[in-house]
């Protein structure tokens, strides 16, 4: 579909007191309608940084991963035909983009800033009334920890599913595998985020206070690693 | 138990767990979790995951910002090209036409000179070729032209006159005028401007073109097929000295010859034997 009817769907688009869903801001989007479009991405920027975010690991690499994947959206409007919903299609590219972004990384000297423990130390002694304000930081940065040591392909089911929140059909679309490979990839993902944030809570020596994450069948493994 | 077994065992929990917190659990086991704390403690685990996982931090609004201004850009970008492609066809036409506006009366100017500085060298050339000529000579030339464009120029604004076709002299090899009625023949008179041929003498350049300028208001016949077939046709020798010849015609189905007297501005259709098979005055 060519974009040079603007002014036609600009009006459409304007004219509608109801917010029009993804399909119908897709087809005024590919007709040139440029309001469309900032609807679509103002729509689906959070999801889609948040799935670059749990992809890439990191802030800086998710910012990057976001624009290529929102400039690659662009480019692919035209060829985007609507079988699959805009979201699917968007964590796609927005998949691809991130583990671009991955490869691009691995080929570069990097400093690692995910010291958990000494963000917490030089956060305690500036401010101590602070450490119970960055606990959940604490959580997240175990999160972004436990999702590296997880083998891609698991990585990549759990975050489309927990964080895209696509069903297993639309994994399944979009890694090119069976649904019940992404089924057992989900499990098996799930299963290893698990054992290792429980490991580390049970490092961390607070693991009582902190909400079960673990799975029981993996208890007496941590508490090996602890003792 | 060993590891192999814990592991598989720890494998089949979680996809059970994992299924059931994704609602794809299938209704045997969704009981089988149901009935197991130890299950219901993994999906709870996984549940909390599952949140933890979603809450990811926003993205700054230098980086917001930074990735819509590319994309528009982009957006714009791919916008131009398309427009562009979309415009270039049009541009194609466009100009065509903007080419044709101006140009046409321009064109036709210098058309129009060309063609006057043409014919004026071609006649000053054939002039100075034919420098014994006498001067009448030089005025019959001038004659021809102008009979040349007058016949043009009537023959093209006569609308009404009757129209002839084009028959075949000796099974089709020689060309005539089919000519059915006294008026087409006297048509033919007036389109005809053979003024300066007579019997005996080669068909000047001029009588070729009087014949294809006949062509104009009624049809068309070949110069050179003209001059051959009329040469070449006894009935010539039949026409007195004030006749001239004009065309091959078949006249009402017979072949023959046009021929108009020069001093009456009779037109006579004459056959080889000299029969005169009509004859039409002004």
């Amino acid at each position: 579909m060519g974009r040079h009817d603007r002014a036609v769907t600009t009006t459409t688009v304007f004219s509608m007191a109801v917010p029009l869903d993804d399909a119908a801001l897709v087809r005024a989007a590919q007709s040139g309608d440029r309001t469309a479009l900032d609807q679509l991405f103002r729509r689906h920027y959070d999801r889609v940084y948040a799935v670059c975010w749990r992809i890439t690991g990191n802030a800086a690499d998710a910012a990057d991963a976001t624009q290529e994947a929102m400039i690659a959206m662009v480019r692919g409007l035209d060829r985007f035909d609507g079988r699959a919903s805009f979201g699917t299609w968007a964590y796609r590219i927005a998949t691809n983009a991130s583990l671009d972004e991955l490869r691009r990384r691995r080929r570069r000297p990097m400093v690692n800033g995910r010291d958990a423990d000494h963000n917490h130390d030089l956060i305690e002694r500036a401010d101590p009334t602070a450490v119970e304000r960055i606990e959940h930081l604490g959580d997240r940065y175990l999160i972004d920890a436990a999702l590296e040591t997880v083998p891609e392909d698991f990585r990549l089911a759990v975050v489309l599913r927990d964080v895209a929140d696509l069903d297993y059909a639309e994994i399944a679309s979009i890694l090119e595998v069976p649904v019940g490979t992404v089924k057992s990839r989900i499990a098996r993902g799930r299963g290893l985020l698990a054992t290792t944030i429980s490991r580390a809570n049970g490092n961390r020596g607070n693991a009582s206070d902190r909400p079960t994450t673990a799975p029981s069948a993996n208890d007496d493994t941590n508490n090996n690693d602890t003792t | 138990m060993t590891d192999q077994a814990n592991d598989e065992l720890n494998s089949q929990q979680h996809e059970l767990a994992s299924a059931y917190l994704d609602g794809v659990a299938t209704s045997a086991e969704r009981v089988q979790v149901e009935s197991s704390a130890e299950l219901l403690a993994l999906v709870e685990s996984f549940g909390t995951l599952r949140t933890n996982l979603a809450d990811t931090p926003r993205a700054t609004s230098g980086a917001r910002g930074a990735a819509f201004a590319a994309a528009f850009a982009e957006f714009d970008a791919t916008l131009t090209n398309d427009q562009a492609l979309t415009d270039a066809p049009t541009a194609a036409i466009i100009p065509l036409s903007h080419r044709r506006r101006w140009a046409s009366p321009l064109m036709s100017v210098a058309a129009a000179l060309l063609l006057v500085g043409i014919v004026g060298v071609a006649v000053k050339t054939f002039s100075g070729q034919d420098s014994k000529s006498s001067s009448a000579n030089v005025d019959s030339n001038a004659k021809i032209e102008a009979a040349d464009a007058a016949t043009s120029a009537q023959a093209a604004a006569d609308s009404t006159a009757p129209s002839v076709t084009i028959g075949s002299i000796g099974g089709g090899a020689q060309a005539a005028l089919i000519i059915e009625t006294p008026q087409q023949l006297l048509a033919l008179d007036n389109t005809a401007a053979a003024d300066t041929y007579a019997p005996g003498v080669g068909a000047p350049e001029s009588t070729a073109a009087a014949s294809e300028t006949t062509a104009a208001g009624a049809a068309t016949m070949p110069s050179d097929t003209f001059r051959t077939a009329s040469l070449a046709r006894p009935a010539l020798d039949c026409l007195t000295d004030q006749q001239i010849f004009l065309a091959d015609i078949q006249y009402q189905g017979t072949f023959a010859i046009a021929a108009r007297d020069t001093v009456t501005g009779v037109t006579s259709a004459i056959t080889d034997d000299c029969t005169v098979l009509a004859s039409v005055g002004p």
